[in-house]
């Protein structure tokens, strides 16, 4: 049954994934990608990372696609016309094909490992996810919480001093 | 048929190969930083695959940081991008190979 739950959001993932480095209008990009996002949040539960899974779909589909959308709102940004094939474009498919072959290739003496084939959980029990994130995240990595927490505040003081309403220059 | 890591290995790195098609491929910067935020999102499937099947809360610990960081980049690399629409009046790639302004 979990076989089949990870099929369909797989498949609702990847076919948002090459919508969006397809499509020809960036709203319609943009919003396959949040398509893709959903699907990955779902993933995440199949995972047993709820918390994790809720965080995407707030943070990730909920803000930063948001984001993205009103940036291309607010540049009022066109269709790209409809163009034969570019040599870039083919290059960079193939790049890809080779980068995903070659990833594959590094999994090939792992195939029978039993570690990877056991059906284990992230925490010693599934609905203690929040707890011991947050033991963990307060107890090892209270550094990096604040490093991070740090990172946030430069980035909304730069944004803030970048996206400032400026003279039009003639 | 239950679900092994390579399972979602594969899923990850299927997307990570999408996300570099798009981000070589669009000529649009705003298009190009949505591939990429496709990337970032591969990697948090890897990284919390692993999490699950070598026992090990760590890895959710990071992507929860990593969504964070994407999210600080991702807001930082548009406001750029807005900067130089008005420096510009254009957000394609081929209009941005001088250094200087």
């Amino acid at each position: 049954m979990q076989a089949l739950y990870f099929y369909i959001f797989a498949v609702i993932a990847v076919i948002g994934a090459l919508a969006s480095i397809r499509l020809r209008n960036p709203i319609n990009a943009i919003l396959a990608l949040a398509v893709s996002f959903f699907s990955l949040g779902g993933i995440y539960l199949l995972l047993a990372a709820q918390f994790v899974a809720v965080i995407q779909v707030i943070l990730y589909t909920g803000a930063i696609v948001v984001l993205f959308l009103f940036t291309v709102m607010l540049l009022n940004l066109e269709t790209i016309p409809k163009l034969p094939l570019t040599v870039r474009e083919v290059a960079a498919y193939g790049m890809a094909a080779i980068f995903f072959v070659g990833m594959v290739m590094a999994l090939k003496n792992s195939w029978s490992l039993p570690v990877f084939s056991e059906v284990r959980l992230a925490f010693p029990s599934e609905n203690q996810d929040i707890q011991m994130l947050g033991k963990l995240l307060f107890e090892n990595y209270v550094l990096v919480f604040q490093m991070v927490a740090l990172i946030l505040l430069v980035a909304m003081i730069a944004v803030a001093i970048m996206a400032r309403k400026t003279e039009l220059t003639q | 048929m239950t679900l092994t890591v390579h399972h979602y290995l594969i899923l990850g790195f299927l997307l990570f190969s999408i996300g570099i098609a798009g981000v070589l491929s669009r000529k649009n910067l705003i298009l190009i930083f949505v591939s990429l935020e496709l990337m970032l999102n591969s990697v948090n499937i890897i990284f919390l695959a692993f999490a699950r099947h070598l026992s090990d809360g760590s890895g959710q610990i990071a992507v929860i940081f990593f969504i964070a960081i994407a999210a600080a980049e991702a807001a930082v690399g548009l406001a750029i991008v807005l900067m130089l629409f008005h420096h510009r009046q254009g957000i394609e790639i081929d209009q941005f190979f001088k250094l200087k302004g």
